[in-house]
């Protein structure tokens, strides 16, 4: 009996042990930032404190290099630190450049800073800084930004910047300016591994915001606002960003004011009961098929040509989709962007003619199996796709059965299946993006030519052989570096018809975007132009939280 | 033959049905489940028993496609399992020793490390093949029945007729045959309970997204439906979502009836 | 002996901590060279530096092995590629939730089912108890991640009774006003669920085990001379089912952190269940070993602590 009393006793020890761990010692790596001094106006009127409740997925410590590197990773950071120009719907913006020149060779850009801008921690934003920051990512490689074609950058003097390009790069104060985080020198000076920069000083910025809390236990970030902000400060409080595995239903409850990864048929539902207000934008995320040319049978157009007709674009936006999306086009740029050229040849869902095209070209099943043979192999391939979206995989692996190829659908990870595509090793895949609105650098993914200027994030690349065009290559070089739009614009919508009539890739469909938010909190939302930062699908730019309104 | 009362008897009556249902499969399903060209989200009736799902897929025809590959996936896992298991046990308890110790420390591992982590792992990492699934399912389920049936053994090889044999210098095989007899019931018991277990298991797998995507099972139609934000919404989820998981329940269930003793001091777990 | 062994299986797993992401198809540790991206996004010169520093991909085995054996030794489990943190702090920050979660469940369980398969042992005649059994039975067959969807869809969502998900609400720290009673209600859920998945298995082994007993010859003899009804059931009866009962919820409590994994994942508990699906799906190495190793390190502690337990109350189970 008393060994049994012992035993009891020792397991409740053990266990009361566990439990003082837990909540005496609090071992949870709260990174606190202690609010520097409150100073809040005090004759302001007192009123509620205005706390905004968003969803996000943890996107790791919010300094520049810490941060993940997907788009949504930067996003938080943009709320820390400034860049000198910025996007909202209309267009460029200035933010801690107020004005800017650019030399007629158009390889010599002069900004003239903010002088009222300041870091949080007190000290203002110089020229001196921007020219570190500059440097500093070019020595430490940022994996959102290049600066490849910057050779030199000087501060001319306390609030003016001189940024010397290698050679003309016409989408410099989108996708540069509008990225270079600001780093404060003082600070970033002596770190020379920013990845493991993770105290408060690694988020020292001039933004609107500081970093009040970031529990990585559990994903959340508190932002707190930066009175001192030199735009004015933001008209709330505090800004919470958590993980939540079901933000629709958490937003419904009350747990959050507003849900941003919500599916479009929840956002729609959400709009008939009228509760919340919600609203839609261009997503700028296409999904695409890919195809491995090392394969010598999709070196033939007439193959993509015959797979492009077979594919139901609108069926798969009804059905796998939950109409949640936009049928794609054979010119890859998305309808909705300004460099869109709608004149490009069509593919209209047509077996018979996706038949006939691959009997043309003597691709004909000669055995009677129902599945064609090319060059006397049979063609079964492998389906690559992200196992959250096998609808689509089936739908096509249905479709190109019914023009007898075979598909198997290999469904992995996201990551494992971008590190394929990257790798080429795959046959066929099915694979979607972000950072696809905006300039039309982002065609840069189909020049092969990479000594052309411009990159796109390389989450986007595909690995193995090359879809190789010397127009395309001669034009793409061209266009980046056309200044003037008009000319561009003709130059684009010649790359257009071009991926069009060659089908390097299959555009599926463009996802939409949605957004809810309870509109007795924070208004004002809307979508920037092409996205936020370089084409970010989201709502989340930091102006509206200084230009939006609070309640009704 | 193990005595029967009338509950074991439903129990497996309702278990054959299900086999034969996954049997005659290809004959009673009126779709092919993987065929979506019918309009999505139509409710049951007409043509379609339990309705269509949102990519226009007949419901029901999933689900009879459940009852071969889930049941199909739960008994392959299980016979195998269990052959692995008692083959080791019997080895175990033949040449005991050095051969016991060294099975024995084998086991403990595998039932120290945490199998949903490694069999997460494996899975995340092996690729998405119902065989791999199975494969890493196996792996890391014999070690339980090596343990159990090893106890038997060791009882069994004690007895008089086998330690004859022993003298006679009987061989591995000889042993074993003699061993069968008396083994059998608790080896029948084992594998109808990891039965039930490899169904949950694979349900689980599926429900987590690991595993083979396409195929059919009550677990992805279950993922499927519960995946599909609407569910709720309406009335769907008592035609797709509701149908595999009783049938699911139910074949566990009638699994576990089977073995379990109300009398007699049954040892399920 | 005791001890023994179980350090033996401890060097055991470490080698086999060691192995695993190496055997692993598909694994970064096998790629060449500046092949390895693990992130698969550009990944930064210094994470990679940094990646390679720790794992040694281009030596020979047996010093990679070194290697690693050192960094356990001095402490260092290297670093998370997606939350830029030394794992150790991560897991060290998570694995107190999830045993908060599965050890206050497991003992609410044990404190219902020990009685509970008890009371069905040793009176089970009527129907009430027989339908007990089967609904125990049921309950058992339900998968833990339904149960637990079905829980958060009307406790949490259609009543609205109990939060969601997460620990506590977004934000709040320990010091707050209020915090104890938001960390309960938050933990309320989950418990319930592994307590309603944990009592039947429990229950119905603690029923089998004294039923068996019950009809051991001791104890019917027992019965036999009239001992008092009280004292047989104690003494005769209890006392002897212990060891098996303890043998079950050894397992139990080897399968803690294992065991909270779904229920974690599905109310976004931040414990260690959910830190393994988010290392899973992100492929990060070095959180993933961390979480393998803390784990069977827990499980031989818990293992070693039972062996001990059991060797003092009943010496000849020890074979």
């Amino acid at each position: 009996m008393k060994k049994t009393l012992l035993l009891l006793l020792s397991f409740m020890l053990l266990y009361t042990l566990v439990l003082a761990g837990c909540t005496a010692a609090d071992p949870l790596p709260n990174i606190s930032v202690p609010e520097p001094i409150d100073e809040r106006p005090p004759e302001e009127e007192r009123r509620e404190e205005r706390i905004l409740r968003l969803d996000e997925q943890n996107l790791g410590f919010p300094s520049v290099y810490t941060v993940s590197p997907r788009g949504r990773g930067y996003l938080l950071t943009s709320f820390l630190f400034d860049t000198l120009t910025w996007k909202d719907e209309k267009g460029i913006v200035p933010l801690l450049a107020e004005r800017w020149e650019v030399s007629d060779d158009k390889k010599n850009w002069t900004f003239y800073l903010v002088k009222n801008a300041t870091f949080s921690d007190g000290t203002p934003v110089t020229a001196e800084d921007v020219k570190f920051s500059y440097e500093y990512i070019q020595q430490h490689p940022h994996p959102w930004v290049s600066l490849d074609m910057v050779e030199k950058v000087e501060a001319v003097g306390e609030y003016m910047v001189e940024i010397k390009l290698t050679d003309i790069y016409a989408p410099f104060l989108t996708e540069i300016t509008g990225n270079v985080p600001v780093m404060p020198r003082h600070i970033w000076q002596d770190v020379s591994d920013p990845h493991q920069f993770n105290t408060p000083e690694a988020v020292i910025g001039s933004g609107p915001f500081t970093l009040e809390q970031y529990d990585a236990t559990a994903g959340t970030y508190v932002f707190a606002a930066n009175p001192n902000y030199f735009l004015g400060a933001p008209v709330i409080d505090k800004l919470i960003f958590s993980e939540v595995s079901q933000p629709a239903q958490a937003l419904a409850n009350g747990d959050l004011d507003a849900a941003q990864r919500i599916s479009y048929g929840e956002a729609m539902r959400m709009k008939e009961e009228g509760r919340f207000t919600v609203i839609e934008g261009p997503g700028f995320w296409v999904y695409r098929m890919y195809f491995n040319f090392d394969c010598p049978e999709f070196n033939e157009v007439s193959v993509r040509k015959a797979f492009y007709h077979a594919i139901n674009r609108d069926e798969i936006v009804v059905k796998a989709a939950g109409s949640g999306a936009v049928p794609g086009n054979p010119g890859h740029i998305h309808p909705d962007s300004e460099w869109y050229f709608p004149g490009v040849k069509d593919y209209a869902f047509n077996p018979e003619k996706a038949g006939s095209l691959l009997d043309e070209a003597d691709i004909l099943d000669k055995n009677g199996d129902g599945i064609r043979e090319f060059k006397g192999s049979p063609m079964k391939y492998e389906l690559l796709v992200a196992n959250d979206r096998v609808n689509e995989a089936e739908m096509v692996k249905s479709y190109l059965g019914d023009i007898g190829v075979a598909l198997e659908i290999k469904a992995m990870d996201q990551q494992s299946v971008d590190s394929l595509l990257k790798e080429g090793t795959f046959d066929l895949a099915l694979n979607g993006h972000g950072s696809f609105g905006g300039d039309p650098v982002l065609l840069a993914r189909f020049a092969s030519d990479k000594a052309s200027l411009g990159s796109t994030p390389s989450v986007t690349a595909q690995g193995g052989g090359q879809w190789v065009d010397k127009e395309f290559n001669d034009l793409f070089s061209r266009q980046i570096r056309e200044i003037d739009y008009e000319e561009r614009y003709k130059q684009v919508a010649r790359l257009q018809e071009i991926i069009a009539e060659e089908l390097p890739t299959l555009t599926l469909y463009y996802r939409k975007i949605t957004f809810a938010f309870n509109s007795e909190t924070l208004n004002g939302w809307f979508f920037t132009k092409d996205g936020v930062a370089q084409a970010v699908p989201t709502v989340q730019n930091k102006l509206v939280y200084i230009r939006g309104t609070w309640g009704r | 033959m193990i005595y029967m009362n009338n509950r074991k008897k439903i129990s497996l009556i309702l278990l054959l049905i299900m086999v034969a249902l996954g049997l005659a499969y290809s004959y009673l399903a009126p779709y092919n489940p993987d065929d979506f060209s019918s309009p999505p989200l139509l409710p049951p009736g007409g043509n379609h028993l339990l309705g269509t799902n949102n990519m226009g897929q007949d419901i029901f025809s999933a689900l009879l496609a459940g009852f071969r590959i889930t049941i199909g996936i739960a008994l392959i896992t299980s016979l195998l399992t269990t052959f692995i298991g008692t083959v080791m046990a019997v080895l175990s308890a033949f040449f005991r020793g050095l051969v016991d110790s060294f099975i024995m420390r084998l086991t403990e591992i595998f039932i120290i490390v945490p199998d949903i982590i490694v069999i997460m792992l494996f899975a995340t990492f092996a690729g998405p093949k119902v065989w791999d699934v199975i494969v890493v399912m196996t792996f890391f389920s014999w070690s339980r029945i090596t343990r159990i049936v090893r106890g038997k053994a060791m009882v069994i090889i004690s007895q008089d007729t086998l330690q004859y044999t022993l003298l006679l210098k009987g061989g591995l095989a000889n042993v074993g045959k003699k061993m069968w007899p008396h083994l059998y019931p608790a080896v029948v018991t084992i594998f109808i309970q990891q039965c039930g277990r490899a169904a949950v298991y694979e349900s689980t797998l599926s429900f987590l997204g690991i595993g083979d995507p396409t195929l059919k099972s009550w677990g992805r139609t279950i993922k499927a439906a519960m995946d599909y934000e609407g569910i709720f919404w309406s009335n769907a989820y008592l035609w797709w979502l509701l149908p595999p998981l009783l049938c699911l329940i139910a074949f566990v269930l009638a699994l576990a009836l089977l073995t379990f003793d109300f009398e007699e001091s049954g040892r399920p777990g | 002996m005791i001890l023994g062994r179980n350090c033996i299986l401890l060097v055991v797993l470490i080698i086999l901590g060691f192995l695993l992401p190496r055997l692993i198809p598909g694994s970064p540790l096998s790629f060449s060279g500046e092949e390895i991206n693990v992130l698969n996004l550009r990944l930064p010169e210094e994470t990679f530096n940094r990646f390679r520093d720790y794992y040694v991909p281009e030596q020979p085995l047996v010093r990679q092995f070194a290697i690693y054996m050192s960094h356990l030794f001095n402490g260092d489990w290297g670093y998370s590629f997606r939350y830029g943190l030394p794992v150790k702090k991560i897991i060290m920050s998570r694995v107190s939730l999830t045993l908060f979660l599965s050890l206050t469940s497991i003992a609410i369980s044990t404190i219902i089912a020990i009685p509970l398969g008890t009371f069905l042992a040793l009176r089970r005649r009527g129907r009430g108890e027989k339908g007990i059994l089967m609904l125990l039975l049921a309950v058992q067959t339900i998968p833990a991640f339904l149960l637990a969807i079905i829980c958060r869809l009307f406790f949490a969502y259609n009543l609205g009774w109990f939060p969601a998900f997460g620990a506590y609400p977004p934000g709040m720290t320990p010091t707050d006003a209020g915090f104890a009673g938001h960390f309960i209600l938050h933990a309320f859920l989950p418990v319930t669920v592994l307590v309603v998945s944990t009592v039947p298995p429990v229950a119905i082994l603690t029923r089998n085990v004294v039923h068996k007993i019950k009809r051991e010859p001791y104890v019917e003899a027992a019965y036999y001379f009239g001992i008092r009804e009280k004292t047989i059931q104690i003494y005769y009866i209890l006392l002897n089912s212990f060891p098996e009962i303890m043998g079950r919820l050894n397992i139990i409590f080897l399968y803690a952190i294992a065991g909270a994994l779904f229920v974690e994942i599905i109310f976004s508990y931040p414990g260690m269940g959910t830190l393994m699906k988010a290392a899973v799906e992100s492929r990060d190495y070095p959180l993933i070993q961390g979480i393998f190793l803390v784990t069977t390190i827990y499980s031989i502690a818990i293992n070693f602590v039972f062996e001990v337990f059991s060797d003092k109350i009943n010496p000849r189970l020890v074979t």
